[in-house]
C-alpha cells in the first residue's frame, strides 16, 4: 500500500530543490540589476505612452486575449518520472490523494502568471475604461481565478484521453471561448459573457463525462507531458546556467560554418579558435541568443527618445551577450580530448577571448548603425567608442579571470 | 632498443585507495604490446596514466625520456589514444572532426589532406563526410576515433579495446593500419579482452591482475612459464585466474 500523502511530499520537496537550484542561477544579481533597470525603464515609457493612449486603442480585445490566453493555459503539474510507468502503474487506484495534490500544486504555482499579467495591463485598463474603475478590475480578476480552476480541471480530465486530434480541439474551442469571455467581461458587456460562460462550462462537464468513460490514466501521456514542461524550464535556465541533463540541439548552418571555419587559419594555435566558432553556430543556444538580444536591444534602443537612456541600453545589450556567450568556455567540458590534445592551454584561452571580442564589437558596430539611421552623430560617436571599450575591457577584467579549468 | 613508452613502478588511483600497486613494463618501436587483464584489473587505469589524464602517485611514466610533468605538450604531441568509448563532438560533422585533430596535433595541411582519402576509403565512409555523430552508429562512432589516431601517425598508439562495435570490415581494416604503423616504426600499447585475436597481433602480453602485473612476455615466454607447451593465450589466462581463486 502506497501512502500517497508521503509520497507526494517527496516528490514535492524533490522538485522544490531542483527548481530553486536553478532559479537560483536565472535570477542572480547581474540578471537581476539588467532586469530591474530594463523593467523601470518600460514602466515609465509605458505611463507616458498611456497618458496619450489613443481613442480607438483595442484595449478590450487586448485584456480579453491576454486574460483568456492566461486561464487557458493551465498545465497540470504530475511531478512523475519514467520508471513510474512501471513501479507505480500498479497502484494507480491508490494515488487518488497524490493527483489531487498534483492539482491543488498546479493551480498555486502559476497564480503568480495571473498577478503578474492584472498588475501590468491595469493601468490600461483604468485608461481605457475609466468609468468601470478599480472595483470592476478586481472583479474581473476573481473571474479569471475561478475560470482558471475550470480550466485546469477540464484540462485534467482530458489527459486521459489518447488521441491528441481530440485533445487539440478541445484546446483550441476552449481558448476561443475564454477569451471571448474576457473580451465581452473587459468592455462590461454581461449578456455576451454569460452566454459564453454557459458554453464553457457546458464544454467543461462534456470532458468531465468523456474522461469518467475512460478507464484509466494515460500514464505515458502524463509523464511525457511533465517531461516537456521541465524541459522547457531547463531551457530557460539553460540561457544563464549550463543545465547538464538538458541536450543540446544541433543545427547544421552549413554554409555559416563554413564561411567562418574559412576565416580560421590552419594552424595549431587556432585549433580552439575552430572548435569554438563552429561550436557557437552549431549549439542552439549561442547563436540563437545572440540574435535575440541583438534584436530585442535594437528594438529598445530604436523605440527609446532619450539618447543617454539609448546609450545605456547599447552597453546594457552588449554586456548581456558577453555574460551569456562566456558560458562557451565550458561547453565541452564532458569531452576528454579536450584534456588529450597537445595544445597549450593559453592558446585555448585566447581563442575564446579572441571569439568573444569579435562578437561583442560585432554588436556594437550594429547597435551604432541604428544610431546613424536616427542621424544621431553624438549618438553615435559615444556608441561605437563606448561600447567597444566596455566591451574589450569587460572580456579583459571580468571573462578573462573566470576562464579555469 | 630504446624504450618507446616506460612505465616505472607505477602506483596510482582515483582515491587514497590505488587501483595499481607498482607496475612497470616497456614499449619498444616496431611492436604490439597487448595489455590484458579482467574487468577491474586497472587495464583503464593505467591507460588514464599513460595519456595523462591522471597522474602518478609513485613511480613515472615517460615517452622517449619526457614525462607528462616536465612537458605536457610534447608528451602528448607523440601519443594517439583510441578510447574505448568514443567521444565525439556532437557539433562536429565526421570531417571537422579530422580536420580539428589535424590542427590539434599539427600536421601540416597538406599532409593532412593527403592522409585524409585513404583513410575514408579504408573505413568506407567517404560518403559520410558531413555527417553527426548523433546519426553514427557505435562502430561508425569508433571508427571515427580509429581515424583520428591514424591520421596522426604518432610514434606511440594507446588503444583501448578497439574491437567492440566494429564490423568484421572494419576490424580487418583497423589490424591491417595498426601492423603498417608498427612495421613503420610505431609502437602500440592495446588493451582488449579478444585474446584470440590479441594472440595473433601482439608482439608480447602484460596480463594485469588486481592491480598488479601477474605475468610478461612473449607468447612462448609465458607458455614456458606456465609449462603449459601448447596452450593458447584463452587457456594461459583462465589458469592464471584460476590459481589466482584457489589459493
Amino acid at each position: 500500500m502506497i501512502d500517497a500523502k508521503k509520497f507526494w511530499m517527496r516528490r514535492f520537496t524533490e522538485h522544490v530543490k531542483e527548481t530553486n537550484r536553478y532559479l537560483k542561477y536565472i535570477f542572480n544579481e547581474h540578471i537581476g540589476v539588467a532586469m530591474l533597470f530594463f523593467i523601470s525603464a518600460l514602466a515609465y515609457y509605458y505611463q507616458q505612452w498611456l497618458a496619450e493612449l489613443p481613442e480607438d486603442f483595442p484595449t478590450g480585445a487586448i485584456i480579453g486575449i491576454s486574460f483568456g490566453l492566461i486561464v487557458s493555459y493551465s498545465p497540470v503539474r504530475t511531478l512523475l518520472k519514467e520508471p513510474d510507468l512501471v513501479f507505480l502503474l500498479p497502484a494507480e487506484y491508490q494515488l487518488g490523494d497524490y493527483f489531487r495534490r498534483c492539482l491543488y500544486y498546479s493551480y498555486v504555482v502559476q497564480l503568480y502568471l495571473v498577478f503578474l499579467v492584472a498588475a501590468a495591463l491595469g493601468p490600461l485598463y483604468f485608461a481605457g475604461f475609466p468609468e468601470l474603475g478599480m472595483s470592476y478590475y478586481l472583479m474581473l480578476i476573481g473571474i479569471m481565478l475561478v475560470v482558471k480552476l475550470w480550466n485546469l480541471l477540464s484540462n485534467w480530465w482530458m489527459l486521459k484521453e489518447r488521441n491528441p486530434r481530440i485533445r487539440g480541439i478541445d484546446q483550441v474551442i476552449k481558448v476561443f471561448l475564454n477569451v471571448s469571455i474576457f473580451y465581452f467581461l473587459a468592455k462590461g458587456n454581461w449578456g455576451y459573457a454569460s452566454v459564453v460562460t454557459i458554453l464553457l462550462v457546458v464544454l467543461v462537464l462534456y470532458t468531465f463525462q468523456l474522461s469518467r468513460q475512460k478507464a484509466g490514466l494515460a500514464w505515458d501521456l502524463l509523464v511525457r507531458k511533465d517531461q516537456q514542461r521541465m524541459r522547457t524550464f531547463y531551457r530557460i535556465a539553460n540561457m544563464f546556467v549550463d543545465v547538464p541533463h538538458l541536450k543540446n540541439t544541433v543545427k547544421k548552418r552549413h554554409r555559416l560554418v563554413n564561411a567562418v571555419a574559412s576565416m580560421v587559419s590552419y594552424n595549431q594555435k587556432e585549433t580552439y579558435s575552430y572548435l569554438y566558432r563552429i561550436t557557437f553556430i552549431r549549439s542552439s543556444d549561442y547563436l540563437g541568443m545572440y540574435l535575440r538580444l541583438i534584436v530585442i536591444g535594437a528594438l529598445a534602443i530604436w523605440f527609446v527618445p532619450n539618447i543617454w537612456v539609448k546609450i545605456v541600453f547599447a552597453l546594457l545589450f552588449i554586456y548581456l551577450s558577453g555574460f551569456q556567450m562566456m558560458t562557451l568556455w565550458n561547453h565541452h567540458r564532458t569531452i576528454a580530448w579536450l584534456d588529450i590534445y597537445p595544445v597549450k592551454q593559453e592558446w585555448r584561452k585566447k581563442a575564446l577571448v579572441q571569439w568573444l571580442n569579435q562578437i561583442l564589437l560585432a554588436q556594437t558596430f550594429l547597435f551604432g548603425l541604428l544610431f546613424i539611421f536616427q542621424w544621431n552623430l553624438l549618438g553615435l560617436v559615444v556608441v561605437w567608442v563606448g561600447g567597444s571599450l566596455f566591451s574589450l575591457t569587460f572580456v579583459r577584467m571580468y571573462v578573462k579571470p573566470r576562464l579555469t579549468l | 632498443m630504446q624504450s618507446l613508452l616506460k612505465i616505472e613502478n607505477l602506483h596510482g588511483g582515483y582515491t587514497h585507495k590505488n587501483v595499481l600497486h607498482g607496475i612497470s613494463f616497456d614499449v619498444k618501436p616496431n611492436e604490439i604490446v597487448g595489455l590484458i587483464g579482467l574487468n577491474g584489473a586497472g587495464k583503464s587505469t593505467t591507460i588514464k596514466h599513460i595519456i595523462g589524464m591522471m597522474q602518478a602517485k609513485k613511480g613515472k611514466v615517460s615517452i622517449k625520456g619526457t614525462s607528462f610533468e616536465e612537458n605536457p605538450e610534447e608528451y602528448r604531441q607523440q601519443l594517439g589514444y583510441i578510447p574505448e568509448m568514443p567521444i565525439l563532438y556532437d557539433e562536429l560533422t565526421l570531417y571537422e572532426h579530422l580536420h580539428l585533430t589535424a590542427m590539434a596535433y599539427n600536421i601540416p595541411e597538406d599532409v593532412f589532406k593527403k592522409r585524409l582519402d585513404p583513410l575514408l576509403k579504408e573505413f568506407r565512409l567517404e560518403k559520410k563526410l558531413k555527417w553527426f555523430p548523433v546519426h553514427f552508429s557505435k562502430g561508425m562512432r569508433q571508427k571515427v576515433m580509429i581515424m583520428c589516431a591514424f591520421l596522426i601517425e604518432p610514434e606511440l598508439y594507446i588503444v583501448d579495446e578497439p574491437f567492440v562495435g566494429l564490423d568484421p570490415l572494419g576490424i580487418q581494416s583497423y589490424l591491417q593500419m595498426m601492423e603498417d604503423m608498427k612495421e613503420k616504426g610505431a609502437g602500440i600499447l592495446m588493451s582488449t579482452h579478444i585474446l584470440a585475436t590479441a594472440e595473433k597481433y601482439c608482439d608480447r602480453f602484460i596480463i594485469l591482475h588486481d592491480g598488479e602485473i601477474r605475468a610478461q612476455g612473449t607468447l612462448s615466454e609465458l607458455r614456458k612459464s606456465f609449462q603449459r607447451p601448447d596452450a593458447s593465450l584463452d587457456d594461459i589466462y583462465i589458469a592464471l585466474t584460476k590459481e589466482e581463486t584457489s589459493s
